[in-house]
């Protein structure tokens, strides 16, 4: 009976092996791994290259080009892996995750898994904030054990500051730095005058907050404006904290309803609820064209609106066209009930809307302004106002802004900085030495710079971005699952962070970064997901996986 | 003139439209509203009905809207920006030309001396040493060290000189290489000892026979070296914050701000044209064989 059975089985292996020779499995094509064309980005994608030959013995070739090309690239599905990164929109696990749906307008891997789309959908949807953290970080396990996207760090954000430099409010999500409650104690040469000078690195290249979309111009926005609420140094969001007083939410959680305070623009004129309705409106009507507009796509309507096709000059139907989007905006969940009373209806209970309102697409547009203005408002000194803390004072294009302290502002008392001296120098080695020689108070240390600083007072927070691996998932390689998380599981993150990046970043060993908060202000990655993958590189799964996927779609191991 | 402009025109045009991506290409654009965008600044149009466009509106003299920057003009950007390279441009310029002449005619006057190669040697450095590192090295020397400068930013007299010290010393070496040559050359001539044997001075020989020979190769690349250097380096504007116009070339390309990659691109068609004019005006008045009205009488 035995040796039946130990030949019965020789006769499989040996059939199998002839099945195996017989079919002549196809050679392995070309893998090729697209990124950036900078010196850096050509680093990161040397450390993975290297990776792959080494752990799974697969040579990988890099592809560089410029970040457009690349962008192009991935929109196009023209790609087999690619170095990609995405930073929070707002504080909820659902910024990294809704992306993933099949479909969905940044999913550039094709990857479609309906389990995953329910979950999103659930967390979408329910006002139930435990059920929501419950369905998102089961979507996550879904989303790391598919591997459409392999995480590899989450990066750090390195600075230096003087001493003297106080309550600089350095932010993970919307605009990085908050200002409001920052001053100097100490500086040589006395506090009296209480300023700082820093380094934007580039021109703010759009100060309307309806249609900004860049960092620079966050930080000024943020800084000028001020949305329904502002986030305390904590990162918290209380009532009373911005231009609304209080605000009430209905007993589905779909609409909000917000008492403004008396506040005014910073030339005199009120700022009323029909400011916020006109702006958030401005930002959704599709004829702006604003690049953010998705991020209201929270409130009712918007979306839809938001879509409408925009009638070209030579339109004949033009009046017509125009005229449904003006009847469609009226329709849209934002209203001014009053001078002082906001009311929004959303499609969904949207337990992140209040983080949402701090984001500067939110922020309200001072009509009085904006519609003598047009395209105009916004872009110079005294085709602008301010409701926030600060205004811009002077602006020489390319060169310098001034922020000041703002009088009209309702809460002036709480700030004390005078003013806002802001350099637009692109070079990385040049503010350090500025930095050095007391010419700026406070300086981001890049990468390069890293151990020349670590000593000087340098610190370091986490933000609140993701770098990932995409995976084309309609490649006749990376189709396939297992060859996918091969490939993640090959990467040693922790010794990628310490000897290929070394700027302080972590091992990734889940998507939604630990900075961004779950339930109850706790660390949705911490408490909710954990590792989902290990720090350092599992090559034997790795080598098994990539054999196993290779062998079901027929192909040789090189 | 204008056919080779119309020449840069379309060639720029069609070419910068045949790199992939667009100027609302993001990673945080959706394709609904990056096509919103296209339309709304008529890049949904058909390649040859926006250049047609552009080329109507070119005619008036408006180089639209920059594509980036969505607030400001081309036009504005330009008369902002141009003043300051060229001042700093300028500067470089004469400093490296007066000296890179000195030197150069020095080295060549006093061939094989320790004079000679002194000048080569600082043009060796000038040559091999690209500007941006002798710029960052006068940044860390002379203003963090020494404090004597202003490290950058663009306030005043002092804060051109390392940035035009730094920008020039290319400049300065060619020149007084070419200097050297061209002095060399001309001094073993049969005219120069012809001028010897009337007996003239040495300072005559030297002013009136040897520099105006020497420097005629000089002057036909003073042209195009005007024009790069005038129209700013991108290096060097980048690490001293100067608010220059040559950032602009290598950004626009990088951002696809069409209007303003076509913009700057024909501003330095036309600057190069006219400096090459001004060159050929120039040779005229150094050498007068060239000079037209010479042949016409």
């Amino acid at each position: 009976m035995r040796r039946a059975l130990v030949v019965l089985m020789a006769a499989l292996v040996l059939a199998t092996m002839c099945v195996g020779f017989a079919s002549a499995a196809k050679p392995l094509p070309k893998l090729v791994l697209l990124s950036g064309d900078s010196q850096i980005a050509r680093l990161y994608a040397q450390g993975i290259q290297e990776m792959i030959r080494k752990n799974l013995g697969l040579p990988l070739e890099i592809e560089a080009v410029d970040f457009k090309t690349r962008l192009q690239k991935m929109r196009n599905n023209d790609f087999q892996i690619v170095f990609a990164g995405w930073g929070a929109d707002y504080d909820d696990p659902m910024t990294f995750l809704d992306m993933w749906i099949t479909g969905g307008p940044f999913n550039d891997v094709m990857w479609s898994n309906s389990s995953y789309d329910r979950l999103i959908d659930v967390a979408k949807t329910s006002p139930d904030e435990a059920v929501r953290m419950k369905a998102m970080s089961q979507a996550e396990k879904i989303l790391i054990g598919e591997t459409p996207i392999a995480p590899l760090y989450w990066p750090a954000w390195n600075f230096v500051e003087h001493p003297y430099v106080k309550n600089v409010v350095r932010k993970t999500v919307g605009s990085d730095f908050e200002w409001k409650w920052s001053y100097t104690e100490g500086r040589p040469g006395g506090d009296k005058d209480q300023f700082l000078r820093m380094n934007f690195g580039e021109e703010p290249p759009d100060l309307d907050p309806a249609t900004s979309t860049d960092q620079v111009s966050f930080w000024v926005i943020n800084a000028t404006y001020e949305g329904l609420a502002r986030k305390n140094p904590e990162m918290r969001i209380l009532p009373g904290s911005g231009l609304a007083e209080s605000w009430t939410v209905s007993e589905d959680r779909k609409v909000y309803t917000f008492k403004l305070r008396n506040a005014k623009w910073s030339d005199g004129a009120p700022v009323t609820a029909y400011d916020f309705e006109f702006g958030w409106k401005r930002a959704i009507d599709p004829r702006t064209a604003s690049q953010y507009a998705y991020m209201m796509y929270v409130v009712k309507n918007a979306e839809k609106v938001n879509a409408m096709e925009v009638p070209d000059d030579k339109d004949a139907k033009k009046a017509e066209k125009n005229k449904a989007i003006d009847d469609a905006l009226a329709a849209v969940g934002v209203k001014a009930l009053d001078a002082k009373t906001l009311r929004v209806e959303l499609e969904a209970p949207t337990p992140f809307f209040l983080d949402l309102i701090t984001f500067i697409t939110y922020m309200p547009s001072p009509r009085h302004m904006v519609e003598k203005l047009g395209d105009e408002y916004a872009s110079e000194v005294d085709k602008m106002v301010a409701c926030g803390p600060f205004k811009v004072s002077k602006w020489q294009h390319e060169y310098k802004i001034v922020l000041e302290k703002n009088p009209n502002y309702w809460d002036a008392k709480s700030v004390k900085l005078q003013r806002i001296e802001a350099d637009m120098i692109k070079d990385i080695a040049t503010p350090l030495n500025m930095y050095d020689a007391g010419e700026l108070d406070l300086v981001g240390v890049p990468g390069t710079y890293i151990d020349q600083y670590r000593n000087k007072g340098m610190r370091t927070i986490a933000e609140a971005t993701a770098w990932y691996l995409e995976f084309n998932c309609e490649h006749e390689i990376f189709k396939n699952a297992k060859i996918r998380r091969a490939f993640s599981l090959a990467i040693d993150r922790q010794a990628y962070v310490d000897y290929v990046l070394k700027n302080g970043s972590l091992p990734a060993t889940s998507l939604v970064p630990p900075t961004i908060h779950g339930k109850d202000g706790v660390s949705f990655h911490d408490v909710y997901v954990g590792d989902l993958l290990p720090k350092k590189a599992d090559i034997k799964l790795a080598k098994q996986l990539l054999a196993e996927g290779l062998a079901e779609l027929g192909y040789a191991m090189p | 003139m204008l056919a080779a402009l119309w020449v840069i025109v379309t060639a720029t045009f069609f070419l910068m439209h045949s790199i992939p991506g667009d100027p609302f290409l993001s990673d945080k654009v959706t394709e609904a509203i990056r096509q919103n965008m296209l339309r709304k600044y008529g890049l949904d149009k058909p390649l040859w009905e926006q250049y047609v466009i552009y080329l109507g509106n070119l005619l008036r003299g408006d180089f639209g809207t920059s594509l980036k920057m969505l607030h400001r003009s081309v036009n504005d950007m330009i008369r902002d920006g141009f003043p300051v390279s060229a001042l700093l441009g300028l500067e470089a310029l004469a400093y490296a030309v007066t000296i890179g002449l000195l030197l150069g005619t020095l080295a060549g006057f006093r061939h094989n001396t320790w004079l000679d190669y002194l000048a080569m040697f600082v043009a060796l450095i000038g040559i091999s040493v690209p500007g941006f590192i002798m710029g960052g090295l006068m940044q860390y020397i002379i203003g963090l060290k020494l404090g004597w400068l202003p490290i950058a930013r663009w306030e005043g007299f002092r804060y051109t000189i390392m940035p035009a010290v730094a920008l020039g010393l290319g400049t300065l070496a060619v020149m007084a290489r070419m200097m050297r040559t061209s002095v060399l050359e001309v001094t073993n001539q049969d005219y120069i000892k012809t001028a010897k044997a009337k007996g003239l001075s040495q300072r005559e020989i030297v002013f009136r026979h040897v520099l105006r020979n020497a420097i005629l190769p000089i002057v036909t690349i003073l042209g195009p070296l005007t024009a790069a250097i005038v129209t700013g380096s991108f290096v060097i504007e980048l690490i001293f914050g100067i608010p220059g116009l040559g950032k602009y070339y290598v950004q626009s390309i990088f951002n696809r701000d069409y209007t303003l990659i076509l913009g700057t691109t024909i501003f330095y068609a036309i600057l190069l044209v006219f400096l090459n004019f001004l060159v050929d005006v120039a040779y005229g008045i150094v050498d007068p064989r060239i000079r037209l009205m010479r042949s016409r009488e």
